[in-house]
């Protein structure tokens, strides 16, 4: 992003044609960034929480000593592990690393593993290819078939639609996989719209389709393919009929998408994030990964699988997802022992010792966290908390202290992407507002005020200057051979980038083949050792107590739990409500705009319907990100479960029934 | 001349985002929306009959730009070196015509300042040799700027509305993928069609612009006007039948007044003449003036006769100018409302007010082929309005208004004078009725309609 400041204000942000990827505008919530910026929402100074549960203004000083006086008497009281440090995915930057720095210093933490997001696909990926990577987002236009999988891209990575366009113009064919007709399904050739949660046994059944009509690429299969007799074995019983009573698609959908995967070549699937958030998810996306193994589409131009590129996430020591593992052995300073799906539980649950203050950052796991009620009485049950936020989420409303959070345009940063292949400069662009400190001075604060090692200190964060920054970062950056001012130039490409990934055919797996067979996913994972599908843990039964599957997906309006509360984006989307088929609607008597209860045992949301035919029958949605304030935090509903790999958080199992209130 | 640049737009590429109408409001508002962008939706329910696809439209700034011709203000200009049409708040009198004329929707209402205000093609970028923040802004290229096309911008069921005003507008053709056009993705009408059960598509749509609720004082304007005309008129050629100065003074003054309040500055209201050349809006407002002026001097001449009889015998001379500027009113008016794109196409209407004039006048003077031949042409068109359907009169109106009609034809023989006042009520209704259905259409109105008539079997 360009960005343009006039007397001390963000006035404008636009595109970058130096990345590839993204040569035009920013997406809405780039935009919005020039309200959120400067909103006058916005906490500027330390927050106190009063007897009476409301917040009033306090100055840093006596917020540092609040928070230093219960971390004494609670490190004390249990040892430092009693402290839960919790991150979520907000501001992202190299500097963030110095949080769990701080920890270490004053003697150790409680943190959780696994994620939210996506770990389940990319320990599929993981195993099947050995590494999360894949071919740079242009190489798309040089796609013929491309399968969204699962992913609404014209909303959730709308930049990747002009290269989508580009492929269709040259003459490509567009599958849309889906159980809602979304925007992305507009522009595909075929929407398939199965029953959420089945992805692994279509794609297990269009397997039995390519083997059973010699649609594989036998070439590529002999050389670089490990465990293909027996996964040709194993998919045999996964026949159309079968696959079509599973995901609920007409038999002839399924030959004519196996028809299409069999013959168009270069094929690439964009799978999303949204369907690797079953309990089956793992094994879904290494049945859906066979796909390009078997038809010979990797390590090409235009064929692969879009899911994760961790070419620029070269900073962590170990990549992504292993470092969400819990590291073995552990260490004894840091515990890392609550899993991220089940964060509320297992807080409940944590012993010798108990915890009882938490400090989050960059993060509101109380809407966005599966369980929304444990997660609430896990922070309530604790004796302190503090939260570093920009804005009163529903997070920062149950802290004791709340300190004020820089925003991306007050400290430089340097950072990478999920997508694309660039490394970027985000340099320092606004003074923050006179009552906010970037985490890094936060920290400086409260070590000084702990009495910690001021050495140590000094080591393990940068000093406030704009120089001192610099250095720290080039320091970073130097191993990978980049500079600052060539970050500053414009966007640099990852030393790890490649253009076609895997190409020449290396996989970076234990065989040096795709795995198709995985002894690692057995021994790791406890799945069988090739792709398998069963049912979801939780799904909706005909006639049941909850027989409509809730999807919750993200809206182009939202980035999750942020954004929802600028007035830019009210503009678009000013109230939640619940999506429902007018044939699911006729049968409870619920007509549009009526005032319904959508419920499970574990909790209960109260929303205006939308009549959206789009929609699969059976199933009704709701768009994720919605703060408790605002009535409709999804994960009221959602259980903390997780996903058979990766421990990533399988909230997407989740039934509910629909009632007029 | 028009702009040399044009919009162009992809509906293939379009999803939705609003990023266009927020980079309008982040330079042109301090992040506020202006309001001037507007993305409107097809099928957002997304029916399986029907793709679901999106209009993002702003102005555009065409070579014949009726906002700024039909403007009575003079409020408008193009600008010399970019071309864009351009509006100036300090001269807008908030009379919102241009809103109803723009086919494109493009000039919007601002409540709070009472006047209007639209989309300036970021004009001091383009003149920097910059785009618009819109185009710049787009993230999937559907919005860009570019060269003007030399065709109407058309694309099915978008709403768009080809009435050869030039748009600095270009819409790129639907690609062929393997459906035509208007297809939505093939699983789902399969779905629809083995189902069966989803009902016909419907498109929301935004009340009319034009509420009877907010116009009844043009309503009195108009009916009250024409009548007024009709009445001195016979007053000219039987002056037992002149009306009362007071009356008409009274009556014609408190309609020109109360038509000032549905102005945003009524205090502007006098630049209304200033744009007599092109716009019919600024003539009415002229002829109206001139002709309750002029009326009025000539009905007071007897009462002046005593005292200055001979400014009494110049006022007395007005009476023949002010019945011409009063017919030329009725005209006037009729030009006002003939140039909004309406739902219905169908040019002439039974309220229009020439017509009504000239009916009335018929009865006011008792010459029964002109109100019989008037009568006539009135009831037909109110036949066609009840036929034409969705567009058209409710048919109990009808039956009312024709009736009241047919009353005063009956009466005529007896006393002109309830002869016209029932025309007067019979038209006045009508009236109501004509500003209920006048619209003006919109892109989302247009995508409405023609929703609608693709779910018509």
């Amino acid at each position: 992003m360009r960005v343009t400041v006039e007397g001390g204000r963000l006035v404008r942000i636009e595109g970058v044609p130096e990345n590839r990827a993204t040569p035009e505008g920013p997406c809405l919530k780039g935009l919005a960034y020039v309200e959120r910026a400067h909103s006058p929402q916005r906490i500027v100074e330390p927050l106190r929480r009063q007897p009476d549960g409301s917040f009033a203004p306090t100055s840093w000083d006596e917020a540092i000593e609040t928070i230093a006086v219960q971390l004494e008497r609670l490190r004390t009281a249990h040892g430092p592990q009693t402290v839960l440090y919790y991150t979520g995915s907000g501001t992202k930057g190299l500097l963030n690393g110095c949080g769990m720095a701080f920890w270490r210093l004053f003697g150790g933490c409680t943190t959780t593993y696994g994620d939210l997001c996506w770990p389940a696909g990319l320990e599929a990926t993981r195993l099947t290819l050995g590494a999360n990577t894949h071919n740079a987002p242009w190489d798309l236009e040089r796609a013929r078939l491309i399968v969204l999988w699962g992913k609404n891209a014209a909303e959730t990575n709308v930049h990747q639609m002009p290269h989508v366009d580009r492929a269709q113009a040259a003459g490509a064919r567009v599958v849309v996989i889906d159980p809602r007709r979304t925007e992305t399904a507009e522009r595909a050739d075929l929407l398939a719209q199965l029953r959420p949660g089945t992805d692994g046994a279509l794609a297990l059944g269009l397997g039995h389709l390519l083997v059973r009509d010699g649609h594989v690429d036998q070439a590529f299969i002999e050389r670089h393919v490990k465990g293909f007799a027996e996964y040709a074995s194993a998919v045999g019983e996964w026949t159309p009929e079968r696959v079509a009573a599973i995901t609920e698609l007409p038999v002839a959908t399924i030959e004519a998408l196996a028809q299409l995967l069999g013959t168009v070549k270069p094929m690439t699937i964009v799978p999303g994030f949204g369907m690797q958030r079953f309990t089956n998810s793992g094994q879904s996306m290494r049945a859906m990964l066979a796909l390009c193994a078997i038809t010979g589409n990797l390590g090409r131009p235009g064929a692969g699988w879009m899911y994760a590129n961790l070419q620029t996430q070269v900073f962590s020591p170990v990549k992504d997802p292993i470092d969400c593992y819990p590291p073995k052995p552990a260490d004894g300073i840091v515990r890392v022992s609550l899993s991220t799906a089940r964060l509320g539980r297992d807080m409940l649950a944590t012993a010798d010792p108990p915890l009882t203050f938490a400090w989050v950052e960059r993060g509101n796991p109380i809407p966005q966290n599966p369980e929304t009620t444990k997660v609430i009485e896990g922070f309530r049950r604790l004796e302190f908390r503090v939260v570093v936020e920009e804005f009163l989420t529903d997070t920062a409303r149950e802290a004791d202290v709340v300190l004020p959070a820089k925003n991306l345009f007050e400290q430089t940063d340097v950072i990478g992407a999920y997508w694309h292949p660039y490394l970027q400069l985000r340099p320092k662009v606004l003074e923050p507002p006179p009552g906010v400190k970037p985490e890094t001075e936060i920290y400086r604060a409260l070590g000084h005020r702990l009495g910690l090692d001021d050495g140590e200190l000094a080591a393990a964060l940068p000093g406030p200057s704009e120089a001192s920054i610099e250095d720290w970062l080039s320091a970073k950056l130097a191993p990978l051979g980049i500079s600052l001012d060539q970050l500053r130039a414009g966007p640099v490409l990852s030393p790890e980038f490649e253009e076609v990934a895997f190409a020449g055919d290396r996989f970076p797996t234990p065989s040096g083949q795709v795995e198709l067979w995985s002894d690692e996913a057995r021994a790791r994972w406890g799945v069988p050792e090739l792709p398998s599908w069963q049912e979801p843990g939780e799904r909706p039964e005909r006639g049941g107590r909850f027989p409509l599957h809730i999807l919750t997906p993200n809206t182009k309006n939202r980035i999750h739990s942020q954004f929802g509360n600028l007035d830019t984006i009210r503009r678009m989307a000013p109230a939640p409500f619940v999506a429902i088929h007018p044939v699911d609607a006729r049968a409870r008597a619920v007509r549009e705009g009526d005032l319904v209860r959508v419920f499970n045992d574990r909790g209960e949301l109260r929303l205006p319907v939308r009549f959206d035919h789009g929609l699969k029958p059976g199933c009704v949605a709701i768009t994720n990100g919605f703060w408790l304030t605002e009535g409709a935090a999804v994960n009221l509903l959602s259980q903390g479960r997780e996903t058979d790999m990766g421990h990533g958080a399988a909230f997407h199992d989740n039934a509910v029934q629909v009632e007029r209130a | 001349m028009g702009a040399r640049h044009a919009f162009v737009f992809a509906p293939d590429r379009c999803t939705g985002c609003e990023a266009c109408r927020v980079a309008c409001g982040i330079e042109n508002a301090a992040g506020l929306d202006t309001g001037w962008r507007t993305i409107t939706t097809l099928n957002p329910s997304r029916h399986p009959a029907l793709p679901t696809r999106h209009l993002s439209l702003a102005c555009n700034h065409c070579e014949t730009p009726v906002c700024a011709l039909g403007c009575p203000a003079n409020a408008y200009h193009r600008d010399a070196v970019t071309g864009a049409v351009l509006l100036e708040p300090d001269q807008c009198i908030g009379c919102r015509y241009c809103s109803w004329l723009c086919p494109y929707d493009a000039p919007k209402f601002d409540a709070g300042a009472g006047v209007m205000t639209k989309c300036t093609f970021c004009s001091p970028r383009l003149a920097a040799g910059g785009q618009p923040a819109c185009t710049q802004a787009c993230p999937t290229g559907a919005l860009s700027l570019g060269e003007r096309a030399t065709c109407e911008p058309h694309h099915p069921l978008l709403g768009l509305d080809a009435r050869g005003l030039g748009p600095a507008l270009r819409v790129v053709d639907p690609r062929q993928r393997s459906q035509p056009g208007v297809v939505p993705p093939a699983l789902a009408i399969d779905a629809w069609l083995a189902g069966g059960d989803e009902g016909a598509p419907t498109q929301p749509v935004a009340p009319p612009k034009i509420q009877l609720r907010s116009e009844w004082t043009l309503v009195l304007f108009t009916v009250v006007l024409p009548a007024l005309v009709a009445w001195l008129g016979a007053g000219l050629a039987l002056p037992d039948r002149a009306p009362e100065p007071v009356a008409f003074l009274g009556a014609g003054g408190l309609v020109m007044a109360l038509s000032t309040l549905h102005l945003g500055r009524p205090s502007r209201a006098w630049r209304a003449i200033l744009n007599w050349r092109t716009s019919w809006l600024s003539r009415e407002a002229l002829l109206a003036g001139a002709f309750v002026g002029l009326g009025g001097t000539a009905l007071l001449a007897p009462h002046l006769a005593h005292r200055w009889p001979e400014l009494a015998a110049l006022a007395a001379g007005a009476g023949p100018f002010a019945f011409v500027a009063g017919l030329g009113l009725a005209v006037a008016i009729d030009g006002v409302y003939a140039a909004i794109p309406r739902r219905d196409r169908f040019p002439f209407h039974s309220a229009d007010a020439a017509l009504a004039t000239l009916l009335q006048l018929g009865l006011a003077l008792g010459v029964g082929t002109v109100a019989w031949t008037a009568s006539a042409v009135t009831l037909a068109l109110l036949v066609v309005r009840v036929r034409r359907g969705r567009f058209g009169l409710h048919p109990t109106v009808a039956v009312v208004r024709g009736g009241l009609l047919l009353a005063a034809l009956a009466v005529a023989g007896r006393g002109w004078s309830w002869a016209l006042l029932l025309a007067v009520a019979s038209q006045a209704l009508d009236r109501c009725a004509f500003y209920v259905e006048l619209g003006p259409t919109t892109p989302a109105s247009r995508m409405a309609d023609e929703v609608d008539r693709f779910g018509r079997p």
